[in-house]
């Protein structure tokens, strides 16, 4: 068992630097949960107080209901993954698995066991004579992992593993850290800042910026239902379009008005900017709900607006089209069979029943 | 390997080779390495052994050797075996050969401590350098590990193993919880490769031994007597480091800015300056979302853009917060010498209330 509470879990540093604020947080037993944010949001931060190896400036950590903000890094059954590990080069790779656990003093015939289960595991068990350097960056890397399988700990903590490895390996590897989840059946804590990896490897996701969680859930929901202009505009790649708008009433509907264009919302959505009616907001639309198919814009008149196409990207299956819309810039990704190159003039439609609206000042999402 | 491992090695070796049981004992009898059975009973023979103050034994089963007189050590050999005796005596000639050489070894390291401390004349150190066989124009550089917590040999154990040329390098224990790594440094690496190396050291200590690390480091340095300096600069970044990068696990000296010149300021004159350009009650002056917004706005080089889009909030909103600084405390932070007043403020702030905690 090993279900993780933190309640209030702050850090402050020496020169006055609050790196986390009040940080709430459940996290189950088995359960693979990403703490994902910019650079500086204060993740791995977190991640080391858990661990250990930061010091818990105010609040309460518990693993399975015991106060762990005292216990020494060594006795929270805790192990790490990091970013800059670094395999012994004169060791083969049984050895180098065995290594934490011979400082630990563990029986020879305990250790072999270990090492072997864990290799097993991680597919290692006809590599276990070899030396690091005859090994393949994947390679290396489930041996990094096997040096904290073999603790079987309660808790696997991993920092930024993927980081330091080409993009055609992270993907591969995020599929097979996914794989030993459910072989290990264990708690994982995972950190990383790539929005992709985040949505793709946990069940629970925890955006983090300055130090403060922005909204946790699960990768389908931060998606669809942002809680915030900046989860908004983190999550989801390309990110999201911004542009100001004003509400306005005509008759009986709410609308969005950008330039000389305004969108009537679905109902879910219009009752939730009564109050809003002659006030800025933020609309946010993904680019990918912007369309410049014919059949679409024949079936949604309303929607259609011009732009003039600035950047034109092709990406393989789909393009990325840059463009301006009376002096806004929005962003579509479009099929790749798509006619439009940069200087043309296009039309586009605005899918309306994904439309985002942002209160201006507190950024919070209005309309979810 | 520290020589109680080498021992051991040794031993467990012999016996997958000729089945020998053989244990080292210390002078006073207590146990220190070999592959003999928990359960035999040394003691009688190895008691009556030590008593006796015979160079060599056979007593109820067992042969019993006394090493050299400095280091008098007691081999044990089980002597269930018919050539036990010759194979014992082989034993402690390796066993001997094993302490003769990590004697040496100390030696080095012991004189390769006293260069970095800056307490060998260069005519001593160039003899020594001769009889260690040392190089002395090699590209070298000083790495500083200190440790929270945690047996000093395991740390020993890891830096050793994680180098490529183990042999070329030199790892001492400085003082209580600080490890000094001499690593040879090839001719094209300088900082980007010793910052990556001091990072790969903490996460490595940190996930093998879960405890807290520091890892500082000096400058490259091309000739062997000037060990002193790099030492001397590891030093001073992991001093000036807890000050005033506390944030940081890795401290390189040519990264330490004015920390190093304020580090040496007078305490007084350091109040006298916060009382004169903050006020009395700089702590009370700024929230917690303004100095993290500083903090951003400084790594950015005060360029507003780039910082709103690290913050994620509008430009107009990080104007806000700056203007905002800018009344609390008369400094206008967009501007350069304002923000470097600001900037120095701040690390007086912190080397003041760390030299509280000191007293």
């Amino acid at each position: 068992m090993a279900s993780l509470s933190l309640q209030h879990i702050q850090k402050v540093y020496p020169n006055g630097f609050e790196a986390v604020k009040d940080f709430n947080l459940e996290i189950e037993d088995k359960e693979f949960i990403i703490f994902v944010g910019p650079s500086g949001c204060g993740k791995s931060t977190t991640l080391r107080m858990i661990a250990g190896l930061e010091d818990i400036s105010g609040g309460t950590f518990k693993i399975d209901d015991k106060v762990m903000n005292d216990v020494e890094p060594k006795d929270r059954d805790i192990a790490m993954v990091f970013q800059n590990y670094a395999l012994y080069p004169h060791m083969t790779v049984y050895d180098n698995m065995a290594f934490g656990l011979k400082l630990r003093k563990v029986p020879k015939p305990e250790i072999d066991k270990m090492v072997k289960e864990a290799a097993k595991i991680l597919d290692l068990e006809k590599l276990l004579d070899r030396k690091p350097k005859a090994l393949s960056g994947g390679q290396r890397q489930r041996v990094a992992m096997g040096r904290a399988i073999v603790r079987n700990p309660k808790v696997f903590l991993m920092d930024e593993p993927l980081s330091n490895l080409d993009a055609k390996l992270r993907v591969q590897m995020r599929t097979e850290i996914a794989r030993l989840h459910q072989r290990l059946g264990a708690t994982i804590i995972y950190v990383t800042h790539d929005q992709t990896e985040a949505m793709t490897l946990g069940t629970r996701i925890v955006v983090m910026k300055d130090g403060v969680i922005q909204q946790v859930d699960s990768p389908q929901k931060l998606y669809n239902e942002p809680g915030n202009l900046f989860v908004a505009g983190f999550i989801g790649s390309p990110q999201m379009n911004f542009l100001d708008a004003e509400c306005i009433k005509e008759g009986n509907d709410i609308k969005l008005k950008i330039g000389s264009y305004a969108f009537a919302l679905p109902k879910e959505k219009a009752d939730k900017l009564t109050q809003y009616v002659g006030k800025q907001v933020i609309m946010g639309i993904r680019p990918e709900d912007v369309y410049d198919d014919a059949r679409w814009l024949s079936e949604h008149p309303d929607s259609i607006i011009e732009a003039t196409v600035n950047v034109y990207e092709l990406l393989g299956a789909e393009v990325y089209l840059y463009t301006d819309v009376q002096g806004y810039k929005l962003n579509a990704r479009v099929d790749s069979h798509t006619s439009a190159r940069t200087g043309d003039k296009v039309k586009f439609g605005l899918d309306v029943t994904k439309i985002h609206v942002f209160d201006k000042e507190t950024e919070l999402t209005i309309t979810n | 390997m520290i020589l109680k491992e080498i021992i051991q090695k040794s031993l467990e070796e012999l016996y997958e080779i000729t089945k020998l049981e053989a244990s080292l004992f210390l002078p006073d009898g207590t146990y220190y390495a070999g592959t003999m059975e928990e359960e035999e009973n040394v003691e009688p023979a190895l008691l009556s052994f030590l008593h006796s103050g015979a160079q060599f034994q056979e007593l109820l089963g067992y042969y019993l050797y006394r090493f050299n007189e400095e280091e008098d050590y007691i081999l044990v050999v089980s002597g269930s075996k018919t050539d036990a005796k010759v194979l014992g005596q082989l034993a402690l000639s390796q066993i001997q050969n094993l302490i003769l050489v990590d004697q040496e070894k100390n030696s080095k390291d012991n004189f390769l401590k006293s260069l970095m401390e800056g307490k060998v004349p260069e005519a001593v150190a160039l003899a020594k350098a001769e009889k260690f066989r040392l190089n002395l124009d090699e590209k070298r550089a000083v790495f500083l590990i200190e440790y929270m917590e945690g047996n000093e040999e395991d740390i020993f154990e890891i830096i050793q193993n994680m180098g490529e040329t183990p042999e070329e390098d030199v790892v001492l224990n400085i003082e209580d919880n600080i490890i000094a790594l001499i690593k040879k440094m090839q001719d094209d690496e300088g900082e980007e490769e010793q910052r990556e190396l001091a990072r790969a050291f903490v996460d490595t200590i940190n996930a093998e031994m879960m405890t807290k690390v520091r890892v500082s480091y000096g400058s490259c340095v091309n000739q062997m007597m000037e060990l002193a300096r790099s030492f001397s600069e590891a030093r001073t970044a992991l001093e000036i480091g807890q000050i005033f990068y506390a944030d940081q696990k890795t401290i390189s000296y040519q990264k330490l800015g004015i920390g190093r010149l304020l580090y040496r300021l007078p305490e007084e004159l350091c109040e006298t300056f916060m009382k004169e350009v903050i006020g009395d009650n700089f702590e009370g002056e700024i929230d917690a979302e303004s100095l993290g917004t500083i903090y951003r706005f400084f790594e950015n080089g005060l360029n507003v853009s780039e910082t709103a889009r690290q913050l994620y909030v509008h430009r107009n909103t990080l104007v806000y917060r700056l203007e905002k600084i800018q009344k609390q405390l008369g400094l206008d932070i967009r501007q350069f010498d304002d923000a470097v007043t600001f900037k120095i403020a701040m690390m007086v702030d912190s080397y003041l209330k760390w030299k509280k905690r000191q007293e």
